[in-house]
């Protein structure tokens, strides 16, 4: 065993990405089930914004990630979407990154089908609109929404024939007063820190951005966090709906279980080579 | 004049855009009914960013047809990459990006490729982990010890040793105190430093001591 520990340093590496790929694709292919905790801090003041919101009321969204990001943020934007469907609030979302847009654009599509299968209402144009990305002047969307996106939305639609839009000439706190956007770096938040801090802000983010946003969640300039696949799975865990990020968090948990055990028995083949000199 | 005009245009820009943003009757002024300056100028900036996306795509046909031309090492990889990458650029601007054939071209090749490249993270962090990540002296023992209480944190495993209902709520208590008690104020510090440092640079192009973007 203490020879098996002194070695471990030189371990072949493809016997260790080996090991992290079963980590990763087998609790894909049969779930665990191991338990997902709601962080009260981060995830419940997003999920309980919805929850309290009152049928009707306008929520604006940002889809501002790309390919890379997507396994993390399109889970949270699916359950937070249907969500909002479910309790008949009218949703509008924009892009800062036309990738995000590209994604968006089907899954909403897929997600508003899903919510209508399960007997809510989720006609595009009277309870959604995306307006996808449009190289936008942002601030310049608080005076004049429809002027800024061109008239048109994602899907080439023209404001006018859309009922939503009618309601929402101008992007201001009146229109609505919070918003969140998905994001996975730059352009972000930001954005919406400079130009919108009349507004309560929302933010659902990849993992890696957790602690960058930890600063801005404690000054309360956003109310809430959703943090990477953990946050999506707990937010389907409140909705009661369990989609991908339950079981894809088995598998990011078992990923995390090996690399700190690789971690730690790698500095125990540290320790005991130092010993031996 | 090659030094004085774009010097000269630079600080137009810079007291203008100053100005619109920190005076107000600037702010409100109005040309005509619903003609705003302050509008006009951000559009005219969202014209200079076409611009400068413009003159991208000029500059990047430069670089890969010059591969071409010298058949320099790889030149077959810039004959692809311009070739896909005009095809698919005129083929979306004619079509538009909601064109199911465009689409499905980001959705089958694009999205899973960024994904790939984003995945290959999982392996190099699994190759560092027992390589890299040592505790050879007293800072990188206390970031070890505070990544290990952060990672056991985030995974389900973490609330299976220590649940979050028992004493110190758990690891994953102590994940969230480290994130939003010291994580939150370095980062604070890193972000009033930088915004310091930016502020200071924007002086240095203003009073032209720093004149490196001018090619100087």
């Amino acid at each position: 065993m203490r020879e098996f520990l002194e070695r471990f340093s030189e371990i072949n590496p493809r016997i260790i990405y080996l090991v992290m790929a079963c980590a990763l694709i087998i609790p894909v292919l049969q779930p665990i089930g191991l338990p997902i905790v709601v962080d009260e801090e981060t995830t419940k003041p997003v999920f309980d914004w919805i929850e309290n919101s009152k049928p009707g009321e306008i929520v604006f969204f940002d889809v501002s990630y790309g390919g890379g990001s997507n396994a993390e943020l399109s889970p949270q934007l699916e359950a937070w979407f249907y969500h909002c469907m479910q309790k008949g609030l009218k949703a509008v979302g924009v892009a800062q990154w036309e990738t995000g847009a590209m994604i968006a654009g089907d899954l909403l599509k897929k997600v508003a089908a899903a919510a209508e299968a399960d007997g809510y209402s989720a006609e595009y144009g009277v309870d959604w609109v995306f307006i996808g990305y449009k190289s936008m002047i942002w601030r310049e969307m608080r005076e004049d929404l429809w002027k800024t996106c061109g008239n048109t939305d994602f899907y080439g639609n023209n404001f006018e024939d859309l009922p939503l839009m009618q309601k929402v000439r101008q992007w201001t706190a009146e229109t609505s007063k919070a918003f969140i956007i998905f994001e996975a770096g730059s352009p972000g938040v930001g954005t919406y820190l400079v130009n919108w801090a009349d507004c309560d802000i929302y933010v659902g983010c990849v993992a890696v951005n957790v602690a960058g946003n930890q600063s801005i969640l404690r000054s309360r300039q956003i109310k809430g966090l959703l943090a990477g696949l953990g946050g999506a799975a707990q937010y389907e865990k409140l909705l009661g709906r369990p989609g991908d990020a339950t079981s894809l968090m088995d598998a990011q948990g078992l990923g995390h279980a090996v690399i700190i055990v690789l971690i730690v028995l790698g500095n125990i083949s540290y320790i005991l080579k130092k010993k031996n000199g | 004049m090659k030094r004085e005009v774009p010097y000269i245009l630079m600080l137009i820009m810079i007291v203008l855009r100053f100005a619109f943003e920190w005076i107000g009757p600037l702010d409100a002024w109005v040309l005509a009914d619903g003609m705003k300056v302050r509008s006009l100028i951000s559009w005219a900036m969202t014209w200079m960013g076409f611009g400068a996306f413009g003159l991208g795509i000029v500059n990047f046909t430069r670089v890969h047809y010059g591969n071409i031309r010298h058949r320099r090492e790889h030149w077959m990889f810039s004959a692809y990459t311009i070739v896909l990458a005009w095809a698919y650029g005129i083929y979306g601007v004619i079509k538009g990006n909601n064109d199911p054939l465009f689409s499905t071209i980001f959705r089958v090749v694009s999205e899973p490729l960024d994904a790939t490249m984003f995945s290959l993270l999982a392996f190099f962090i699994a190759s560092a982990a027992y390589r890299a990540f040592r505790v050879k002296n007293l800072e990188s023992t206390v970031m070890m010890v505070v990544a290990f209480l952060v990672m056991v944190a985030n995974v389900p495993f973490g609330e299976m040793i220590w649940s979050s209902q028992s004493w110190l709520g758990g690891f994953s208590g102590i994940r969230t105190w480290i994130l939003a008690t010291p994580t939150a104020a370095v980062s604070r510090a890193i972000s009033i430093g930088a915004f310091l440092g930016g502020v200071a640079n924007t002086w240095r192009v203003v009073l032209g001591i720093e004149r490196r973007h001018l090619a100087h």
